[in-house]
């Protein structure tokens, strides 16, 4: 025996009989009875996701009506870009008292049919 | 109604409207017409009455909005009662009757704010100035006149005036407001449609048992409304045949009828949830329309030809609130069948008071 192994002989065998009892837990554990099934979540559903191109609309869509709801809002319309047309003789004939005095005349009527408080 | 010369009808006040908002726009923008050229063209497509939607809808878009369904606008209190009374296949006769006999009487803003309204002929109320409140003499009781103005203003002859306007000389618009007249208070099918509008309780809170008045029981005011004691003898109308003569229509009233009647309520309701209201007589016979057709009202019955009233002719004392027995047990102020002409029995079997209440 060499002189080696004569001064390590003494630690060989606890070595083995280490080794010996891993490889029987190993053999027993694969023996052992059959895992819990896991059982797969179910994915989550995903919202359907419209095609990436949409038809472009011929037609404009139509304005949602809206419930009115007073007090509107105040007019938008302020006069600007109104064009004021001339009535220049409009107004120097419906001033003019004594013209229209002479002018104005109440259009004729037939007699009236008509009998009885109305 | 006060005489407004031909002149004054379409003048305008050259100092005052120029001045005012309405201006603005100028005369063509609404009316139309053309300028620089004489008279007679410059009036050529003159619109007497601008398209509201298009002259006043701009600014006033609310009171446009919903004047559209306003009786003074649809007159659908007419045509909501002919209806009844007719059917289906005669109401395209009915519809041309109206039209030609009825549809003077709508109004629009202008026929209120600047003009009086077409059913008197027209013309401006004062130089073209826009009215914001119409005056009630030249608009409101010039539609509202045999009826309304009279009593209100006493002018029925031994009749008093409505004490509101007596005593307190209040105008039309006091009492009835500018969303009732503009049809803002909801779409109507009739005057009388929803809650009574104006209510007199609204001003007179302290009206309730206990009150100091005697009359003012908690039975008298369960089941009788205001007017049971505060009206006094009022017109009611019996007919009105139209016809027309070279294409110009005419109207032939019956001989209006001074009388006071309480009928029991054609139209109770939790908001009118009195037993017992006055009637007035509307002008209905069963042949006012013959001109347009025979047997235009078929359904003559569906209606009562007394009908639910509210007489403007209001009195703290009337003849029948001076003592219990001017009611209690006597037929002479209520509606019985005697009251009724041989046509309208049946028409009026809802409202007829068959039991005169006694004590």
């Amino acid at each position: 025996m060499s002189e080696f192994l004569r001064k390590h002989v003494r630690w060989v065998g606890p070595v083995v009989l280490m080794l010996i009892g891993l490889l029987v837990m190993v053999a027993a554990a694969g023996c052992g009875p059959a895992p819990t099934p896991i059982t797969p979540v179910p994915p989550t559903p995903t919202q359907y996701a419209p095609p990436a191109v949409q038809p472009t609309p011929t037609t404009p869509p139509k304005p949602t009506p809206v419930p009115l709801s007073f007090p509107l809002p105040a007019p938008a319309k302020t006069g600007d870009g109104f064009v004021k047309a001339d009535d220049s003789n409009c107004r120097t004939c419906h001033t003019d008292e004594a013209k229209l005095r002479e002018l104005a005349k109440e259009p004729e009527k037939g007699p009236s049919l008509s009998e009885g408080e109305g | 109604m006060p005489q407004v010369e031909a002149w004054q009808k379409v003048f305008i006040n050259g100092k005052q409207f120029p001045a005012s908002l309405h201006d603005r726009f100028g005369c063509i923008t609404c009316h139309g017409g053309k300028s620089g050229v004489d008279s007679m063209e410059a009036h050529e497509g003159v619109v007497r009455e601008p398209d509201a939607q298009k002259a006043c809808e701009p600014c006033h878009r609310e009171i446009v909005t919903t004047d559209a369904t306003s009786l003074h606008s649809t007159l659908a209190g007419y045509r909501t009662a002919l209806y009844a009374r007719s059917a289906p296949d005669k109401y395209p006769q009915i519809d041309q009757m109206m039209a030609n006999h009825c549809n003077k009487c709508h109004t629009s803003c202008g026929q209120c704010h600047v003009s009086m309204p077409t059913n008197l002929d027209g013309g401006l109320l004062q130089g073209h100035d826009f009215k914001k409140i119409p005056p009630m003499n030249l608009t409101c009781t010039g539609c509202h006149g045999s009826r309304v103005n009279d009593e209100y203003k006493g002018e029925n002859e031994g009749i008093p005036a409505d004490v509101h306007w007596q005593k307190a000389g209040m105008a039309c618009f006091r009492c009835h407001s500018e969303e009732q007249a503009h049809g803002a208070l909801g779409e109507k099918k009739h005057r009388y449609d929803g809650p009574p509008t104006p209510d007199c309780r609204e001003c007179h809170t302290d009206v309730k048992p206990g009150d100091g008045v005697e009359q003012h029981t908690e039975k008298h005011l369960e089941l009788l409304a205001c007017q049971v004691c505060h009206a006094t003898t009022y017109k009611n109308c019996y007919s009105c045949h139209v016809a027309q003569q070279d294409g110009i229509p005419y109207y032939k009233i019956a001989k209006t009828v001074m009388d006071f009647k309480i009928g029991l309520n054609p139209l109770r309701s939790p908001e009118r949830p009195w037993k017992y209201v006055v009637v007035r007589h509307v002008p209905i016979a069963p042949d006012d329309y013959e001109y347009y057709g025979k047997d235009l009202l078929p359904n003559y019955d569906a209606l009562p030809t007394w009908k639910y009233a509210t007489p403007h002719n209001i009195q703290r004392v009337t003849p029948q609130n001076q003592s219990c027995t001017n009611c209690h047990g006597n037929p002479d102020v209520f509606l019985t069948e005697k009251d009724l002409l041989p046509y309208e029995v049946k028409a009026n079997e809802g409202v007829v008071v068959k039991e005169i209440p006694g004590f």
